[in-house]
């Protein structure tokens, strides 16, 4: 097992490059994605973060369907049977549950300790971490922090300086509290579906649980307020977030005029106000696509040129001088644009466009973004020795501190500072031992 | 404070996101004014700048570098496209490229199709909440060491930095991502929209528990006899199959009649709301979450503060007028 780095003199963990959090110690419980990504965030800013896991918290062993797909290749999307693991090579190994790809993305930088907090001695262990930690943070429903007895009145109790995070999909109040919050729910609660759309399609979804992404960033801007106004007061501070009331950030302006107008947004696929044409073109390969914006004339007559350069003459034409008529004219003008795009290659394009100063982008897939120079060049990639499986690349941070180069620490394995935490807590062998035998802490899941 | 090239007639956005801001109007071009924000900066905490393009990039670079050597225990946080440094830096950007190039667009939208963005300058506002964090986390340190920093953020990296699996499939399996339109790739479903009489539902039967709710509240329970299709992810290979089954449910009902059913069969479900029925949105107006701009009428409603410290909202005041506090800028 890799380890993250600790110094237990004081039992934080020294990270190697923490920025700004160093002496913040956080108790996360979280499941999903957006409270990980708050618990991950604080962790990379130098937070020391323990993530309290229940011993199923990553799943249960399912026997035969955790086995090898020998026909498996790279490249293929694996089996029904192991796809939601995002295992390495799509093996899940002897100990599946530490080479969990989507967890282990998600829970770097941090310190596990596996217990289940209402088996016998489990409560014990918790409120003595409660009375020496700043921050214990849940994105679980409101019924499920009572149930645990994480609410902020029980731990206030406790530590009278604690600042307790409830994130969760509609809030800790009003009368859709308890619902559940899948990242697609909450778009479709927040109207910015039904903006989404082609000009003659119905509402989309995001590809992804987008509003997971955007609740965990405003969770983590939350939690640093608080800390902020615990600073200020010396006292306890709550924090209420709802991942819905963040997700409606993204549509600030468009709540305005609906609100003025009454009516709607209309859906207008990838075009804009400020920019004719603006839209994502066709490039050459399969999937390969261009996106392009022409926000000033000027711009538009040097794409106009740089197209006649591979001898397209069809771009330019009477009334496209103004952005009023591009806009009149965009679908004209989309297809005289992807007639030129289908031909060249994407990143070759967008670098012409680029050195005429017409902003252009390459629609990046994964794979792109992992090979991508300038993603490199800036260090966005970390690749972290993981716990169990050895070398692996994820998305970085992107924070750049000038004289703080961040550097993360890989997942820890379930139940991995068990026994650093506990004795740091006072715990001796027969403690430790008493915890397990009880099945209180473990570093397995149950099978 | 905004550059005096950019003034702008009062927008929606300008509302929303100079609220509670004060505004001075500054020529950066111009000596004098330059040499008054660099006097100004000293009684600040944090200074955030903004760049597009090669020329900017330079000549921010530089504005930056003398406002730290000015003020060392000065915050300065610069927001771009693509950060201050590597190849993209003098690239020009929008919110569709930085968009693209943060590999979210390809992601959405029907697969033969080309692919769709989201709503509004989504990336921009990735960027713009990685720098809060920035500046909160870099001001905390400064407040106990004196010690300001110079900090880059480009919006690229910040929205590559918001993927769930999308990197980590392809660096672990090789996995090309790519869109399924109201559809969840790859593993779960159905975790989709649907049609009704009357417009969309989201559903997501993810679980055991949630699939069968799904299964007997849509009458479709012939699919449950099917041990592969309790895998969700085995449901997302035959989604053509299921969505045929449970179609006709959906095609049948109004939205508020399929989430009741599917709710009372605990299956999760929501109306897939537009932003005018959001406004009226029960939850949010017990939470007292719309904030009232003034000077906009009664009707006018944005986004208020996201999250609560003790119960209490974060108040924001109107956006200012262009330059209506220039006074700043003689201190």
């Amino acid at each position: 097992m890799s380890s993250a780095g600790t110094d237990n003199t004081d039992g934080r963990v020294r990270r190697p490059g923490g920025i700004d959090l160093r002496g913040v110690r956080v108790l996360e419980f979280s499941v999903a994605w957006a409270g990980p990504m708050a618990g991950r965030w604080l962790g990379e800013l130098g937070a020391d973060v323990i993530k309290l896991e229940h011993p199923t918290s990553r799943g249960l062993s399912v026997g035969e369907n955790m086995k090898a797909d020998p026909a498996w290749r790279r490249g293929d999307l694996p089996g029904p049977a192991l796809r939601n693991g995002v295992f390495p090579d799509n093996d899940p190994g002897e100990h599946w549950w530490n080479r969990l790809g989507y967890f282990n993305k998600i829970n770097r930088t941090k310190r596990s300790l596996c217990i289940d907090i209402k088996a016998p001695g489990g409560r014990e262990v918790f409120e003595e971490l409660v009375r020496r930690s700043d921050v214990v943070l849940n994105n679980y429903s409101p019924r499920g922090v009572r149930s645990l007895g994480i609410d902020h009145p029980t731990l206030r109790a406790i530590n009278p300086r604690i600042v307790t995070v409830d994130l969760s999909g509609f809030g800790a109040t009003g009368p859709e509290f308890d619902q559940v919050s899948w990242g697609p729910i909450l778009e479709a609660a927040s109207g910015l579906a039904d903006a989404t759309g082609y000009a003659d399609s119905g509402p989309y979804k995001q590809g992804l649980a987008f509003p997971d992404a955007v609740g965990g960033l405003h969770g983590t801007v939350a939690i640093l307020a608080a800390l902020w106004e615990r600073e200020l007061t010396g006292e306890a501070v709550h924090v209420d977030v709802s991942q819905l009331e963040t997700y409606l950030q993204l549509g600030g302006d468009l709540a305005l005029t609906t609100s003025l107008s009454g009516e709607a947004p209309a859906r207008h696929g990838n075009r804009g106000d400020g920019a004719a044409p603006q839209g994502v073109y066709p490039c050459r390969g399969e999937d390969r696509w261009l996106a392009l914006s022409v926000t000033d004339d000027g711009a538009w007559t040097r794409l106009v040129a740089l197209a006649a350069e591979d001898g397209v003459q069809t771009l330019g034409g009477e009334g496209r001088a103004t952005l009023a008529g591009r806009t009149a004219q965009h679908g004209a003008i989309d297809a005289a644009l992807a007639a030129w795009t289908a031909g060249h290659d994407a990143h070759e394009l967008m670098a012409r466009l680029q050195a005429q100063d017409i902003p252009a982008g390459v629609v990046m897939a994964n794979e792109d973004l992992v090979h991508d120079p300038h993603l490199i060049e800036r260090g966005f990639l970390a690749t972290v020795d993981q716990v169990d499986a050895g070398p692996l690349t994820f998305p970085g941070f992107p924070i750049h501190f000038e004289h703080h180069p961040w550097r993360v620490a890989a997942t820890p394995a379930l139940g991995q500072h068990n026994e650093e935490v506990l004795r740091w807590l006072g715990y001796d062998d027969a403690g430790i031992a008493a915890l397990e035998a009880a099945g209180t802490i473990t570093q397995h899941p149950p099978a | 404070m905004d550059h005096r090239h950019r003034r702008r007639p009062r927008s929606a956005a300008w509302e929303y996101l100079g609220a509670g801001k004060r505004s001075a109007v500054v020529d950066l071009d111009a000596d004098a004014d330059d040499a008054a924000l660099l006097r100004s900066a000293a009684g600040a905490d944090v200074v955030l700048l903004s760049f597009d393009g090669d020329a900017e990039r330079a000549r921010t670079q530089q504005r930056a570098e003398r406002l730290r050597a000015a003020h060392p225990a000065l915050v300065v946080v610069v927001l771009s496209g693509f950060g201050l440094r590597g190849p993209y830096a003098g690239y020009r950007s929008t919110p569709l490229v930085d968009w693209a190039m943060g590999g979210h667009l390809l992601l959405n939208g029907e697969p033969f199709r080309e692919p769709i963005a989201g709503a509004g300058p989504w990336s921009s506002y990735l960027g713009g909440a990685t720098a809060t964090i920035a500046v909160q986390a870099a001001a905390l340190r400064a407040r106990f060491s004196g010690e300001g920093d110079l900090i880059d953020i480009g919006n690229m990296e910040a929205a590559a930095a918001c993927h769930q699996w999308s990197i980590t499939i392809y660096t672990h399996q090789g996995v090309r991502k790519t869109r399924w339109g109201n559809r969840h790739g790859e593993a779960h479903h159905p975790l989709a929209l649907y049609a009704c009489t009357d417009g969309w539902v989201v559903i997501g039967a993810v679980s055991r528990h949630q699939w069968e709710g799904l299964c007997i509240a849509a009458d479709a329970v012939e699919l449950l006899a099917d041990d592969a299709l309790y895998t969700p992810a085995e449901r997302f290979d035959r989604m053509e199959e299921v969505d045929a089954a449970i179609n006709p449910f959906f095609a049948a009902r109004t939205r508020a009649e399929a989430v009741r059913e599917l709710q009372e069969h605990r299956c999760p479900a929501g109306q897939v709301l537009n932003l005018a029925e959001t406004l009226r949105s029960p939850q949010l107006e017990a939470r007292g979450f719309w904030a009232v701009p003034d000077g906009l009428g009664s009707r006018a409603r944005l986004p208020g503060p996201p999250f609560r410290l003790n119960g209490r909202h974060l108040e924001l005041g109107p956006a200012p007028r262009l330059g209506a506090h220039q006074e700043v800028l003689s201190r």
